[in-house]
């Protein structure tokens, strides 16, 4: 039986009951682990013949999650993009610098269609090669630059350090950032920088990718509601909160095809606000996300569960060490390491086999996170001899990002 | 703006997000002769 | 052979921190545990000190205790010549019996004998040890290291 079938049946509920939107919050939810549950497809809603892509983001452990779109999903998806752009008015003549990861995150491919969509040029310069990525933005012109907003500081950093003059060399004039928390510092000094608009750009692979929700010229995060509605929920009963009310962002998708998902609990933390914007939009307005109801990580753009981190532990042979995830910053960008503890078991007397432990479990991490990660072998209790106390998880960039 | 729907007045838009939730629901929730189909056919693809 | 020659030696994983070798050595004088010989193995991140001593059962009890990550394991020591050549025989009949030396560290010993501690793979250690005395090599016995 159809997942959602036996979820409606278990309410009793039946199609008929939806009438308006009113009566979304009455439907059941559907979460991440939903969608692990049913790996890889099993949530799909169309015949594979009609599916045009897959994309896959991290799961909270072993498998990933995998979203699939049609054709007609990719247009939804254009659209949302192209609208995204449009805040800037983004259009042809514009060259456009698109420094998000391709390949499977929904983020490089998203703006690409988005910046083709509305007519621009798409420089599709991906992640990584710093010095390389100033130079075609200068010699090309890039007039738009979409990334992390921590590598789009990382680039102006650098790009200080190699000598250039970011106004005069560079003629970004809009700058598209997500896929991580920004706080207010860091978004003035990359407005100061290069001299650009910041546009806030919001989305989750579950619900299409980026282009759920743009940023405004005015601040102000849009949510695209004609085709992803949004509720905000309390965490723990479920119940829908007033606009004004800080809670679970919670969306349901009403035009995808291939992964239609009703009432996908986002784990972010939000306030929705339903006024006009100066900007004439009458669209619900989401505030920045505030912060996790889970205890997923955001490192450099890329989502990564602590559980993820144990289950590569677990993995080998057999046996869980002590760990602490630790995350700091490499200049602006974020760092993680994973400290396991070397104990009796895990205790090899030989360099090399301890080097080889640690090479192994740093490909292992990487395969799971599909990110770098630094695996420092420590004695036991090391950690709480340092910080004090027994804490899985030591994220040190809070403290810096205050101060910026 | 790229599509007029932003800034529509809200009945508008609700009345446009009822049809397509109802929409939503009924392909979620029937998909039954699809699903069966698509899963046999799944099923042999995949040996 | 193992039961007759077999020295137990104490392996103990150390961040490179400073001040922890320090510790460890603390921890021995404070338990009056006399360190007969010792080899310090390092990488960038971590070292690995490996130590003979007087009273192993006393010195792993009170190291264990004290939070430490160790491995005990059997090792064998040589005495040899102090000349040129003292140590290629051994090794020499080591190599012509496939027998891999995992790592070796010297104990300083007379001016005249050198002894000179050995680890081989678990497994080949009685086969170690066998052709070493039919090789006319002189085997230290642990009570040398011990109380």
């Amino acid at each position: 039986m159809p997942f959602y079938k036996k979820r409606f049946d278990e309410l009793g509920l039946k199609p008929a009951h939806v009438k308006s939107v009113e009566d979304l919050k009455n439907l059941p939810f559907t979460t991440k682990q939903d969608l692990r549950d049913h790996y890889p497809f099993g949530l799909f809603t169309t015949p594979m013949d009609q599916v045009v892509r897959i994309h896959s983001s991290s799961g909270t452990t072993g498998k990933p999650t995998v979203v699939g779109y049609t054709a007609h999903d990719m247009g939804v998806w254009k659209e949302v993009m192209a609208r995204t752009m449009s805040m800037m008015n983004v259009g042809p003549g514009d060259v456009v610098h698109n420094a998000y990861g391709y390949g499977l995150f929904t983020g490089g491919l998203g703006f690409h269609y988005g910046a083709e969509e509305v007519g621009a040029a798409v420089v599709p310069s991906s992640g990584g090669f710093t010095k390389r990525q100033l130079l075609l933005m200068k010699d090309f012109g890039a007039t738009v630059l979409c990334s992390t907003p921590s590598f789009a500081l990382h680039l102006a950093e650098v790009a200080k350090d190699e000598g250039y003059d970011l106004k005069k060399d560079f003629k970004i004039r809009a700058g598209f950032f997500g896929a991580e928390p920004a706080s207010e510092g860091l978004r003035n000094a990359l407005r100061d920088a290069w001299g650009l608009v910041y546009i806030e750009a919001y989305g989750l692979s579950e619900i299409i990718g980026p282009g759920v929700a743009s940023g405004c010229p005015y601040g102000n995060l849009h949510v695209f509601e004609d085709h992803f509605i949004p509720e905000v929920i309390d965490t723990e009963t479920g119940e829908v909160l007033p606009d004004g009310q800080e809670g679970e962002l919670v969306f349901t998708t009403v035009t995808k095809q291939a992964l239609p998902i009703i009432r996908y609990r986002t784990k972010d933390i939000t306030v929705l606000h339903r006024e006009p914007c100066k900007c004439g939009r009458t669209i619900t307005i989401m505030e920045s996300v505030k912060g996790r109801a889970d205890d997923m990580l955001i490192v450099n753009g890329v989502n990564v569960f602590p559980s993820q981190v144990e289950h590569v532990l677990t993995k080998l042979e057999g046996i869980t060490p002590n760990y602490v995830i630790v995350l700091d910053k490499k200049g602006v960008l974020d760092k993680l390491e994973v400290w396991v503890e070397v104990d009796d078991r895990t205790f090899a007397d030989g360099i090399g086999a301890l080097e080889t432990l640690k090479t192994k479990l740093q490909q292992e991490m990487l395969n799971e996170l599909y990110i770098n990660v630094r695996v420092k072998l420590v004695e036991p209790k090391t950690l709480e001899r340092s910080m004090g106390k027994a804490k899985r998880i030591i994220d040190k960039r809070e403290a810096e990002g205050l101060k910026s | 703006m790229w599509n007029p729907i932003e800034s529509a007045p809200r009945e508008e838009l609700e009345q446009l997000q009822a049809k397509r939730l109802r929409d939503t629901v009924e392909r979620v929730y029937h998909l039954v002769l699809t699903w069966c189909r698509f899963t046999r056919k799944g099923l042999m693809s995949l040996g | 052979m193992i039961k007759k020659y077999g020295i137990k030696q104490l392996s103990i994983f150390l961040e490179n921190r400073k001040g922890r070798l320090l510790e460890v050595t603390e921890a021995l004088r404070d338990a009056s545990i006399n360190i007969r010989a010792l080899a310090l193995a390092e990488s960038a991140e971590f070292g690995i000190l490996r130590l003979v001593v007087n009273n192993p059962e006393k010195a792993r009890s009170v190291l264990s205790s004290s939070g430490f990550t160790l491995k005990e394991q059997d090792v064998f020591a040589v005495e040899v010549a102090d000349e040129p050549g003292g140590f290629y025989n051994v090794v020499r009949i080591l190599t012509e019996n496939d027998i891999n030396v995992d790592y070796t560290y010297a104990f300083v010993g007379d001016s005249k004998r050198a002894v000179l501690i050995f680890k081989v793979p678990s497994d080949m250690l009685d086969k170690a040890l066998e052709t070493l005395v039919q090789g006319g090599i002189t085997l230290v016995e642990p009570m040398f290291f011990y109380d």
